[in-house]
């Protein structure tokens, strides 16, 4: 055993020793590169190779420092051999070779073999050179060596050039007339395009389009926006080819909009193609105006489907604008077939009591609230519609609104006037009537006058609430729903509401409507302006109020402003009915009290509002301080209101009282509330007895030790003596007397210290304080 | 409400008496109730709510006659054939 260990021992000093030997001569073989003697360098590392891990890796890198001579001397081929040399050493590598050195040097290399075969690609025709360098692509992605960071970058130059120069084939192609194969050129350059964002790109994507209208096909119309940043020649080509193509294949109007966007410049070939478009905008107007005088025709022959009316009134405007572009003016004269038409259609679906499009018919026709009349067949077009079909959740507020546009309109009323001939001598009055004004009418008929109703001067206003009375009748009956049936008529008192409202305010000649027509129509900022005119006027808030219905955007405007005052109120008092005071808070900012001062009846609609929610809360809880954290926040607002202010002491003496007598409540933090409620009401009597109590209780806790806010409550203290009001004053005496009983209760010597303050100790010294406050607070003067 | 004129069959523009004759006949016809007659009759005796039931006619609108329209513009002449398709050839 002994043996053994010895022989190991001995085979482990030998195998030093020889590794020791070897590290030597290779650190020796390394002074030789130093000194550039490459070939001994070599041949003392060859014999390394089996005995040191880096022999392979220095003898390659031998070959690498000569090939790297080789190439600055400009010898490209010679070097490229030696270069191969240190890619063929890899055979040399043993089991002991450093594998990751030798890779590294292999790598460098490869990449160096690469770029002079990349660079001394020779300058023939561009096919070869495509070869060359598909060939040099290939011998890089096939090696076991391209892993230098420097490949991707030599891969991508390779690609550029081979793109570049398939594009030049193609073009050579393209002049030669051998489309297809342009094409293709084109197609390949793409596949090998690097960069998808700049001009080579772009043009590439051009010479494939021009190609497929040069061939007659279909180009790719998702290209058009890359063709756009091709190069202008290729861009004017592109389009003007494709604008003859668009002819050619009758798409004239596509092609004048492609010279009008595209090739809006002056070329007497371009002058050419517009003129070709404008022959067929010629011939297709021919044609269209030829067919309208047909129908026509068939109108006055009383032959005209009903849906020929309907389609021609549909499409008179848009047709005639197209058509006007090539007879200046025919809109007008094709503008002019609307009443004749609306007229023939009102009377087909009148007769088939189709009212529903008899509605969408009318409102149609271009300002159609301008008309009395139409305004009229609004009106009983509504009323029969509700008549003869179910009230639903869809069409209820359209009818409700056509309908109430319509009857509160007095010249509405008044064109129904001048269709019947009366046999008596009938003279109407407007004095009723709703939507009317002396200063309204300039000019009324000669049977119309504003005098008091007598048996033959008729009320037209009566005439209206009659009408009103009958269609509210007539909802009544037809809304069967319950939930629908509350909404229904919440919506129509709601309307109803608001036209009256304007109608009162606005002095002016409008177009009077419902909320809900004026929005869907556009006609609410007329409104709007004449009700903001009578606020700055006259700061008649009515206005403001009557205006709120009527918004439909943010402008700066005094209706937007008093609405948003009124959201806050609202918000204000719907907090205080949940008694949250976060919600309070949140609701109310520096801003929008601003905004709520600007209005008066605003304040004082929230006085009273805010007085009252906060009085319900406190009767429903008596004793709950959030209750009184609402009331102070709200004197925070209303800090001159006398009832608030009685509100928040009262209920602050009933919580204090009702939670002290019931040991819910600290004596200290009854102090703090009513030193609270004595700042907000400093005569009340009541606060003023029970602050004494408290102040007399919370002195009596500190000189028995049981005060945990001694300095918090002298802070009290200081505060109410600096404002002692009289009614504090009436009732401070009993301030005196605890005095007094607390004086009198000490001894004589003890007495004369306290009141002399010589040689007090602590205790004494605060006894003294504490009597000093109860004389201070409770003197008759001062 | 149904319309009194129709219940009555009388013109927009009845006088008293034909209102009244129109209730008769109405009876005679037995189309509608007696009450929808008298009520009819008294609607349309009655002003203001004769006024009412005239709301309840459509209305025709202003409507004149239209011209035919015309159109007097004639295309020049020229074909596709006229222009040079290379006119803007990117290849020159």
């Amino acid at each position: 055993m002994e043996a053994l260990i010895i022989i190991v021992i001995i085979g482990i000093v030998l195998l030093l020793v020889y590794l020791n030997k070897a590290d030597t001569k290779f650190k020796n073989a390394i002074r030789l590169i130093e000194k550039k003697r490459f070939d001994e360098a070599q041949e003392a590392l060859f014999k390394l190779i089996s005995k040191h891990p880096l022999a392979v890796t220095k003898y390659a890198e031998c070959f690498y420092i000569k090939a790297q001579e080789l190439k600055n001397k400009g010898k490209i081929s010679d070097a490229i051999e030696i270069y191969n040399k240190v890619l063929d050493s890899k055979k040399l590598l043993t089991s002991l070779s450093d594998k990751t050195s030798f890779n590294s040097i292999a790598e460098t290399v490869f990449y160096e073999i690469s770029k002079l075969r990349f660079d001394s690609i020779p300058s023939s025709n561009s096919e070869d050179k495509i070869k060359a360098l598909k060939n040099n692509l290939d011998f890089i992605k096939n090696s076991e060596f391209n892993k230098s960071s420097q490949i991707p970058k030599l891969i991508e130059k390779h690609n550029e050039l081979i793109s570049k120069l398939y594009f030049e084939l193609g073009q050579n192609k393209e002049k030669n007339g051998n489309l297809i194969q342009a094409r293709n050129n084109y197609s390949n350059a793409l596949n090998y395009c690097v960069n998808k964002s700049d001009l080579h790109y772009f043009n590439l994507v051009g010479r494939i389009e021009l190609c497929k209208i040069k061939l007659n096909e279909n180009i790719a119309l998702e290209n058009i926006k890359q063709i756009d940043k091709a190069d202008t020649s290729i861009r004017n080509d592109f389009y003007f080819r494709y604008s003859i193509k668009l002819i050619k294949e009758g798409n004239l109007i596509e092609a004048e909009n492609i010279i009008h966007d595209k090739l809006n410049f002056i070329d007497p070939e371009i002058e050419k193609v517009i003129k070709i478009c404008w022959n067929n905008r010629i011939l297709s107007t021919t044609d269209e105006i030829s067919k309208i005088n047909n129908q026509i025709n068939e109108i006055y022959n009383n032959t005209a489907s009903i849906d020929l009316l309907v389609s021609l009134y549909d499409s008179v405007t848009v047709k005639g604008n197209e058509l006007n572009k090539v007879v200046p003016g025919i809109l007008n004269d094709l503008e002019k077939l609307k009443p004749s038409l609306l007229n023939r259609i009102l009377h087909h679906y009148n007769e088939n009591n189709e009212y529903g499009k008899a509605i969408n018919a009318i409102i149609k026709f271009p300002e159609f609230y301008n008309s009395p009349l139409l305004m009229k067949n609004l009106g009983n077009a509504s009323f029969n519609f509700l008549k003869n079909n179910d009230i639903t959740a869809k069409n209820y507020k359209t009818i409700i609104s056509l309908f109430l546009t319509s009857a509160y309109s007095d010249k509405v009323m008044l064109s129904s006037l001048e269709e019947t001939i009366w046999d008596d001598e009938y003279t109407f009055s407007l004095i009723e009537a709703v939507g009317s004004n002396y200063e309204l009418h300039s000019e009324i008929p000669e049977n119309v006058n504003y005098d008091e109703i007598t048996e033959s001067n008729i009320s037209i206003g009566e005439a209206q609430k009659y009408l009103i009375s009958e269609f509210e009748n007539l909802l009544n009956e037809k809304v069967t729903e319950y939930e629908l049936y509350n909404e229904v008529f919440k919506f129509y008192q709601d309307e109803k509401q608001s036209i009256e409202n304007i109608i009162q305010i606005i002095p002016n000649e409008i177009v009077f409507a419902t909320p809900y027509f004026a929005k869907r129509f556009n006609i609410s900022n007329q409104i709007i302006d004449e009700l903001e005119n009578d606020f700055s006027e006259y700061k008649n808030e009515e206005s403001l109020k009557a205006g709120i219905q009527y918004l439909n955007d943010n402008r700066d405007l005094w209706i937007n402003d008093y609405f948003e005052a009124k959201k806050t109120i609202d918000a204000l008092i719907n907090s205080i009915n949940q008694v949250d005071i976060s919600k309070f808070t949140n609701s109310i900012t520096a801003r929008r009290e601003k905004l709520i001062y600007k209005f008066e009846t605003l304040v004082e609609s929230m006085e009273s509002r805010v007085i009252d929610s906060l009085n319900a809360i406190a009767k429903k809880k008596s004793s709950n301080e959030t209750v009184l954290d609402l009331m102070k926040k709200s004197l925070e607002i209303l800090s001159n209101n006398d009832r608030l202010k009685y509100l928040y002491s009262s209920y602050a003496v009933n919580l204090c009282v009702t939670k002290i007598n019931s040991d819910k409540m600290t004596i200290y933090k009854g102090l703090q509330i009513m030193s609270s409620a004595y700042k907000i009401s400093p005569n009340d009597s009541r606060v003023c007895t029970n602050i004494i109590a408290l102040i007399q209780m919370n002195i009596l806790d500190i000189l028995n030790d049981r005060s945990t806010n001694i300095s918090s409550v002298y802070s009290i203290l200081d505060d109410i003596k600096a404002n002692r009001s009289i009614t504090f004053k009436n009732n401070a005496d009993e301030l005196l007397k605890t005095r007094n009983e607390i004086l009198n209760k000490l001894p004589s010597e003890a007495r004369i210290s306290i009141t002399s303050g010589a040689n007090l100790n602590s205790n004494w010294r605060q006894l003294k304080k504490c009597l000093d406050y109860l004389a201070q607070l409770g003197a008759l003067l001062q | 409400m149904k319309n009194p004129y129709e219940v009555l069959g009388v013109s927009q523009n009845a006088t008293k008496k034909e209102i009244i004759k129109g209730g008769m006949t109405a009876m005679k016809q037995r189309i509608y109730t007696l009450q929808e007659i008298q009520l009819a009759q008294k609607q349309l005796l009655n002003p203001a709510k004769r006024l009412v039931a005239d709301f309840m006619y459509p209305s025709k609108i202003k409507a004149k006659r239209p011209k035919l329209l015309s159109i007097d513009i004639k295309p020049e002449n020229i074909s596709i054939n006229d222009i040079n398709e290379n006119a803007f050839d990117s290849l020159k």
